[in-house]
C-alpha cells in the first residue's frame, strides 16, 4: 500500500472511529435513560397499581357490585410484583446497554449488532405488552435504529480496515 | 480460521544458492524451505487475523443486513400475530373467551405464516457456507455429548420457571389450553415440530451463518441466541432462559456441523416442556 493510500485509509478510519464514538454515545444514552426511567417506575409501582385498581373498584361500585377485599389485596400484590419484575428486567437491559457503550470500541461489530437486536427486540416485546408503546416516541426510535445501523456499517468497515492494515503491516489508524 | 496465501516476499539466493524468503513477522532473510523462522519462530505462512471464515466482504455485509431486515419482519409478524390471538378480536370483539381449539387454530395459522416468512427470508439472505461438517466418528460423539447438555438445559428451564412461579409468585403462561387430549396432535405440531424446524432454520442456519461471516464463533452463537430469545415476545420473563437454550442449540449446530442435532434437541426440549405443562395443569 502506498503512503498516499494509507493516508486516505487512515482518514477513512478516523471517520469510522467518530461513528463508533457516536455509537458509544447512543448506547450509553439508551442505557442511562432506561435505568433511570425504570428506577422511577419501580419506586412508583405500588402507588400506580393501587391508583389503577382503585379506579376499577370505583367503577364496579358505581354499577352496584361489591368487591372482595381479600381478593383485591392479592390482585394488587401480584400486579405490583409483576410490574417490579418487568421494570427490574428492563433496568437490567439498561445496564447491558451501558456495558455495550463502555466496550463498543473493543468489540465494535458484535456489540453494535447486539445493541441493534436488543433495541428492536425490546421494542417488539413492549409493543406486545402495550401496543401503544410502539407509536410513543416513534420518530426518536426510528432515529436511534438508523444511527445504530449506521454505526454497525462503520464498525464493519473499521474492523475490516483494521485487520487489513495489521495484515499488511500498516498500523491501524 | 483461514490461511493467508503463501508469502510473496522477494526470493533471494544465498551463497550456497538456497532460495531465501523474507520472514513475514521479523522481516529477516531465512531459507525458504525452513518451516519456522530461526530468529522469531514464526511459521512459513501466517494465520489470518480475522477469525471468521474467508468470505468476500460485500457478501458478508449484505448477508448480515438482509438477516437483520428479515429479523425485523419476523418480529413484526410475531407481534401482529400474538396481538391478534390475545385480543380475541377474531371472536367477535371479545364477546366470549376463546376455546382451546380456537387458540390452537389461530396458533397454527400464525405458525404457517412464520413458515412462509422464514423460507422466503432464507432464500433472500443467501447464507454463506460457514460451518464445517466433522468426520462421522466426531459427529456421533457430539450427538452423545449433547444429551446431558439437553438434560442440563431442561433442568435450568424447570428451575428458572419454578423460581418465577413459586418464589417470585408470578404465573406467566396460561397452560390449561393444552390439556384437551383430542387437541394434543395439533399442539405437538404447534409447540414441538414447527419451532424445532422453522426456528432452527432461521436462527441456527441463517442467523448463525450470516453472523459467522462478520464475527467469531462464540459471538455468532451468543448473538443468534439473543435474537432467538427476543422473538419469544409472548413470554418476556422467559427470554433470559431462552437465550441460554439458544446458546446450547447454537453450539450443537457448530459442533455437529449440521442442522439435525439442534432440531432434534429443540424438539425434545419443547416436547418435555409440553408433557410437564400437561402434567402440572
Amino acid at each position: 500500500m502506498s503512503s498516499g493510500m494509507s493516508g486516505l485509509g487512515s482518514l477513512a478510519q478516523s471517520a469510522r472511529q467518530k461513528q463508533l464514538k457516536s455509537a458509544r454515545g447512543i448506547l450509553l444514552g439508551i442505557g442511562i435513560l432506561t435505568v433511570l426511567a425504570n428506577l422511577v417506575y419501580m419506586a412508583l409501582a405500588e402507588s400506580q397499581v393501587k391508583a389503577e385498581l382503585d379506579k376499577e373498584v370505583q367503577q364496579l361500585s358505581q354499577k352496584g357490585m361489591a368487591v372482595d377485599r381479600a381478593k383485591l389485596a392479592k390482585i394488587q400484590n401480584d400486579a405490583v410484583t409483576m410490574t417490579l419484575m418487568i421494570n427490574g428486567v428492563t433496568c437490567g437491559l439498561g445496564v447491558v446497554f451501558i456495558l455495550f457503550g463502555i466496550f463498543v470500541n473493543k468489540y465494535p461489530v458484535p456489540i453494535t449488532i447486539a445493541g441493534l437486536v436488543l433495541y428492536i427486540g425490546a421494542a417488539a416485546v413492549f409493543a406486545f405488552i402495550n401496543p401503544e408503546s410502539l407509536i410513543q416516541g416513534i420518530i426518536i426510535k426510528v432515529i436511534i435504529v438508523a444511527a445504530l445501523v449506521k454505526s454497525l456499517q462503520a464498525a464493519l468497515a473499521y474492523e475490516r480496515e483494521k485487520s487489513t492494515a495489521a495484515f499488511d503491516g500498516v498500523p491501524a489508524a | 480460521m483461514c490461511l493467508e496465501p503463501p508469502p510473496t516476499g522477494p526470493l533471494e539466493l544465498s551463497d550456497d544458492d538456497a532460495p531465501m524468503r523474507e520472514c513475514w513477522r521479523c522481516g529477516k532473510q531465512v531459507v525458504a524451505s525452513v518451516e519456522k523462522c530461526p530468529f522469531c519462530a514464526a511459521g512459513s505462512t501466517r494465520r489470518a487475523i480475522v477469525s471468521g471464515p474467508q468470505i468476500a466482504a460485500t457478501t458478508a455485509d449484505s448477508a448480515l443486513m438482509r438477516l437483520l431486515a428479515a429479523y425485523v419482519i419476523f418480529l413484526a409478524v410475531s407481534v401482529a400475530g400474538m396481538l391478534f390471538i390475545r385480543t380475541d378480536s377474531w371472536l367477535g370483539a371479545g364477546r366470549r373467551e376463546a376455546k382451546p381449539s380456537e387458540i390452537l387454530v389461530a396458533t397454527l395459522v400464525l405458525e404457517a405464516i412464520d413458515v412462509v416468512v422464514v423460507l422466503v427470508a432464507i432464500a433472500w439472505i443467501r447464507v454463506p457456507s460457514t460451518v464445517q461438517r466433522p468426520r462421522f466418528g466426531k459427529r456421533v460423539a457430539v450427538w452423545v455429548a449433547f444429551l446431558p447438555v439437553l438434560a442440563a438445559l431442561l433442568a435450568f428451564n424447570i428451575v428458572y420457571h419454578w423460581i418465577l412461579r413459586d418464589i417470585a409468585q408470578i404465573d406467566m403462561i396460561e397452560t390449561n389450553f393444552t390439556k384437551d387430549a383430542r387437541l394434543l396432535p395439533g399442539w405437538i405440531v404447534a409447540i414441538c415440530v414447527q419451532p424445532a424446524v422453522i426456528e432452527e432454520l432461521f436462527f441456527r442456519y441463517a442467523a448463525l451463518g450470516a453472523l459467522r461471516t462478520v464475527t467469531g464463533v462464540h459471538a455468532a452463537v451468543i448473538l443468534s441466541a439473543v435474537m432467538f430469545g427476543m422473538i419469544h415476545l409472548a413470554v418476556p420473563l422467559s427470554i433470559p432462559m431462552l437465550i441460554v437454550l439458544g446458546i446450547g442449540l447454537g453450539y450443537a449446530r457448530i459442533a455437529s456441523g449440521g442442522m439435525v442435532l439442534p432440531m432434534v434437541l429443540h424438539f425434545l426440549h419443547n416436547a418435555a416442556i409440553l408433557v410437564l405443562e400437561r402434567a402440572l395443569s
